[in-house]
């Protein structure tokens, strides 16, 4: 999809290269891309296309070689340090593969720990309800199954309240059951709440529940795809 | 407490051993400097205080003998405070009962119905003296100690034939006799061969053929700035009864010693702390550098968070600054506390009268500061380092770097076909430089801190060992209390079990060279003495020379000649309305001795020099030498005692263990500061090894899912770290005794070398015992990580970057 004026997120010419080690790695190469507000996106692509990258060029956790990454009508690659620490405090939630929940906090504490970074945060309690995770509140990640740690990091990301929520791999740790539930949870914030999410993965059968899905190769947008009847995470298999 | 306040406590709980190694290391370093450092201040005001208690004089004259009215002729010059008349003799003593305790005493008279108003006494057992002609004694302190002598015992004087009994009525310190020798030439006090007393003058005088005359005057001022003037006024006013020079209050003998004492407890105070806190404070940085890196991907998320770059600096710095605060607070109370203990040994081996014991405030602010300040360095640096990170590089799984093993397989071909036990420890050594270099500067650091200062007490055994065993010879020697003639030597050698005996001259003098000048022990020597080896510096044999004086290295450094100069030789107790009488003599060499400031000549050379000035006879020695088969030695000492003149025998096995004695507080020093240096050694140790096992946790947890057996795994981590380890140890062994030498250079300052001069020796056994040590405790070290990593969810533990 080419630039747009009227999208909440927009990629233009975004380039991205980095040194790994001993290699130069070009994970994106002048990718364009537009996302409406209230959409749910799809990344897919193999090992190294580029997906991570561009969410953490959208999560204000990394910046491009070259290209604008604009969000809300601001160029936020032209943030300051500052700027972008409100940035991702007041506007990213962000949902990691490794869940990177912290070991020494309960569930309830890493939750809260991201609430005490914004003025109205949504009630932690309600929060980890609404992942189904009420009950276990209180213990430690390492007394938590790896699809509960997810739900903690997704309570964590949404206890905050943003407006954008910026998955990687949210499912690829888990199994399908989980995965699934997770991906209801993911769903029902997207349609639920009208937030915007962008959602990472290599798994293509999760597609069909968004409104857009990018195909990526070799840090290129292979293809674009509208989708204009999502399907209910709840039905999906693979 | 806000959630990353708590995460803190819990991420410090979690980790708590290896932060309370990182504690323990911080406090180790506070706390030496505060012991020492609190030591030095608390001896210092020791000093001063009792000086003010006893007011000890500010200066002194000797003379002849005087009526005792000029002492208030003195006393009415403008800004002397007090003065006090003392008749003061050296006479030759016994111990009733002990017949070999025959000795020098120095009887000092002291008033009997007041106590004195300079140098007061401060008894320590019994009491004053009780009437004016009492025949009572009070005796010095450690003179009483060393004899067991007490309140009641009886002791003889003998004076021109004549014997006098005289009951002990108490024991003493004295501000002017706190370090006990007879002369500023005497470095050492010899209990055995010297003693002090007090005694009325009423009972003095008579008893010496001096009624009514005294022969020393000390005075107090109340104006420092006017003192100089006092002193020569009142050397003037006693001119007439052949007054030496004044001696002020910092060239009093036991005074000077006590000060020079001071100064190397200064240095050693304040090198120890300053080399043990660098190494603290380099492994400290290093650990809580690797620590912060561990957080990397927490940090990453934290910001990805929304968590700002300070608030995260400021976490991680929190973590460094309560445990640099806790332990620097403990440490300067542990410093505090220890101080108390290094004051009171200290103080009484000096007989110290008072005790001062004060918190220094400003030493333990300063042990917090550094302490923290240490911490708060290493913690900022990687704090910041991982906070400048992008969030995004930060949640990165870091890339191990390929180059170097290309490197290390091409410079041993043969790795490929190794082992795998053995080729990934010896990859890993090079591929996780920062772990290696760590942990060799760890292993390298604990080596060294083990080694300066078992080598410091090595080179002072050396020292002695060298100047007991290759210097001195003899076994017992006697020392005559007026000249005797060198056929007195042929006696000696016809007494049974004697080897060998030889005669020696001791004259006290002093050197000038320009306007530098020292007092030294003028010693003249047989040309071919068997009992006493003079050496120099580099080993080699040197014998008395007719060339002229062979130094020893302080008269060399304190003089500043060199060999062919010329330097003034005079008798200190030169009359001042005479011309100094002194002669000028050729340096012809340096010799090293590590105790006492002397300068050699021959026998006979030594005679002519003083023979127009001193009553001496042709042949006259003041002492003779033996080397005696040791069965016979109590019945050897017997005779010597029976000698015409005889004033002290001295057994070497005595002298050897005075020597111990008076480098106790030295090696005392040396002592504590390496069990400190092997604390500290260890808890570095622990601390390198213990990371580097949790490091690799994850690695550890993929190995062990593949199916390879845990005592395979500790085996490789044990070879890796042995490898490490083994460098280090390379590295350290020489460091170690490269900083052995600095110690020694920088602690021989001129005062220190007076006491005793050493030279870097590090025995064999030393190396082998650190590192032997050292790899010890890596391997032990092992033990508490293994357990945990051990102990990880392998499913986890391979999956999560973040445990």
């Amino acid at each position: 999809m080419p630039p747009n004026d009227q999208a909440l997120i927009r990629l233009e010419r975004v380039s991205k290269t980095y040194r790994m080690g001993e290699v130069e790695v070009h994970a994106l190469r002048e990718v364009s891309l537009s996302v409406r507000q209230g959409a749910l996106v799809v990344i897919l692509g193999p090992s190294g296309s580029g997906k991570t990258t561009i969410l953490n060029l959208v999560g204000g956790i990394d910046v491009p070689t070259s290209g604008r990454v604009v969000v809300d009508g601001v160029d936020i690659v032209r943030y300051g340090d500052a700027e972008l620490t409100a940035y991702r405090r007041e506007r990213i939630g962000f949902v990691f593969q490794f869940f990177n929940l912290i070991p020494t906090l309960t569930a309830r504490e890493n939750v809260e720990l991201a609430a005490e970074l914004v003025r109205s945060p949504r009630p932690t309690d309600e929060v980890l309800d609404a992942v189904g995770l009420g009950e276990r509140a209180a213990h430690f990640p390492g007394e938590l199954s790896g699809g509960e740690q997810q739900r903690v990091a997704i309570a964590r990301a949404l206890v905050k309240n943003p407006p954008l929520l910026l998955c990687d791999e949210p499912t690829g740790e888990l199994d399908h059951e989980t995965g699934r539930r997770i991906l209801q949870v993911i769903g029902e914030i997207n349609r639920g709440e009208g937030r915007t999410v962008l959602l990472v993965t290599h798994n293509s059968a999760i597609a069909p529940m968004a409104d857009l899905v990018v195909r990526l190769r070799s840090g290129t947008v292979d293809s674009l795809e509208e989708n204009p009847a999502p399907a209910d995470p709840a039905g999906l298999r693979w | 407490m806000s959630l990353l306040a708590l995460k803190l406590v819990r991420d410090l709980w979690q980790s708590r051993w290896q932060y309370l190694a990182v504690g323990f290391t911080v406090m180790l370093g506070v706390t030496l400097y505060g012991a020492t450092y609190m030591s030095y201040g608390n001896l210092d005001a020791s000093f001063r205080h009792s000086y003010d208690r006893l007011r000890f004089e500010d200066f002194g004259v000797s003379f002849h003998a005087a009526p005792e009215r000029v002492a208030e002729r003195v006393r009415r010059i403008p800004g002397v405070r007090a003065v006090e008349g003392r008749l003061i003799e050296d006479v030759v003593i016994e111990i009733p009962g002990r017949s070999t305790k025959k000795l020098i005493g120095r009887l000092i008279s002291i008033p009997s119905d007041r106590r004195p108003s300079v140098n007061d006494l401060l008894i320590t057992r019994g009491r004053y003296l009780s009437g004016r002609t009492a025949r009572e004694v009070i005796l010095e302190n450690s003179f009483a100690r060393h004899h067991k002598l007490r309140p009641g015992d009886a002791i003889e004087v003998e004076r021109a034939g004549a014997r006098a009994r005289f009951r002990i009525a108490g024991m003493a310190m004295s501000p002017e006799y706190l370090y006990v020798i007879r002369s500023k030439q005497d470095l050492m006090p010899f209990p055995d061969s010297f003693g002090v007393m007090f005694v009325s003058g009423d009972v003095l005088g008579p008893l010496v053929g001096k009624p009514g005359l005294i022969s020393s005057i000390v005075a107090t001022t109340s104006d420092p700035g006017r003192r100089p003037a006092i002193m020569q006024e009142a050397k003037r006013l006693l001119d007439a009864y052949g007054a030496e020079e004044p001696v002020a209050r910092e060239d009093q003998p036991s005074h000077q010693f006590l000060e020079q004492d001071l100064t190397s407890f200064r240095a050693y105070s304040v090198l120890f702390p300053f080399f043990f806190l660098s190494v603290a404070g380099l492994t400290v940085y290093t650990l809580l550098m690797r620590m912060v890196r561990l957080q990397r991907p927490v940090i990453g998320m934290l910001m990805a968070t929304g968590f700002s770059r300070r608030s995260v600096v400021v976490h991680y710095l929190s973590a460094s600054l309560l445990v640099g605060g806790l332990a620097s607070v403990l440490g300067s109370a542990a410093g505090f506390w220890l101080s108390g203990l290094v004051t009171r040994f200290y103080a009484s081996f000096l007989s110290v009268p008072y005790i001062m014991l004060v918190p220094r405030w400003g030493a333990i602010l300063v042990g917090v500061m550094i302490g923290t300040g240490v911490c708060l360095a290493a913690g900022i640096l990687p704090a910041r380092a991982a906070a400048r990170t992008s969030p995004a590089e930060a949640l990165r799984a870091e890339v191990p770097s390929s180059g170097r093993v290309v490197l290390l397989d091409r410079v041993m071909p043969g790795l490929g076909k190794m082992a795998l036990a053995w080729r990934i420890p010896l990859r890993n050594v090079f591929r996780h430089p920062r772990r290696t270099i760590s942990t060799v500067f760890g292993v390298a650091a604990a080596i060294s801190l083990i080694m300066v200062s078992q080598g410091l007490l090595d080179s002072s055994e050396a020292a002695m060992d060298s100047f007991i065993h290759d210097t001195l010879h003899d076994d017992v020697r006697v020392e005559f209390a007026t000249y005797q003639d060198r056929g007195v030597v042929n006696g000696v050698r016809g007494i049974p079990g004697v080897i060998w005996a030889e005669g020696a001259l001791e004259i006290p003098v002093e050197f000038r060279k320009g306007d530098r000048t020292y007092s030294a022990l003028l010693v003249g020597l047989e040309g071919s003495s068997r009992l006493h080896r003079l050496q120099s510096e580099g080993g080699e044999r040197m014998r008395p020379t007719e060339a002229g004086l062979l130094l020893g290295q302080v008269l060399r450094a304190k003089l500043g000649v060199e060999q062919g100069d010329t330097v003034l030789v005079s008798l200190p107790r030169t009359r001042s309305e005479q011309e100094p009488v002194q002669r000028t003599a050729r340096v012809a060499g340096f010799v090293w001795e590590s105790i006492g400031t002397v300068a050699y000549l021959p026998l006979d050379r030594a005679r002519q020099l003083f023979r127009a000035d001193l009553p001496l006879p042709p042949g006259a020695i003041t002492g003779v030498r033996v080397k005696a088969d040791l069965r016979y030695l109590p019945e050897i000492r017997e005779r010597l005692l029976g000698l015409p003149g005889a004033g002290a025998v001295n057994v070497l096995a005595d002298f050897r263990r005075m020597l111990d004695d008076m480098l106790a507080v030295m090696r005392n020093v040396f002592a504590i500061m390496l069990l400190f240096g092997m604390a500290l050694a260890f808890s570095i140790v622990f601390n390198m090894i213990t990371i580097n096992v949790l490091e690799r946790s994850s690695e550890v947890a993929t190995m062990r899912t593949l199916g390879i057996g845990r005592w395979k795994i500790l085996g490789m981590i044990t070879l890796e770290n042995a490898l490490t380890a083994a460098i280090g140890v390379c590295l350290g062994l020489p460091a170690g005794r490269f900083l052995v030498s600095a110690f020694i250079e920088a602690i021989s300052t001129e005062e220190q070398m007076e006491l005793f001069a050493f030279k870097t020796v590090v025995y064999p056994r030393t190396y082998v015992i650190a590192a032997v040590a050292i790899v010890i405790v890596v391997l032990l070290s092992q033990i508490p990580a293994v357990t945990q990593v051990n102990r990880l969810n392998l499913a986890r533990a391979t999956k999560e970057r973040v445990t």
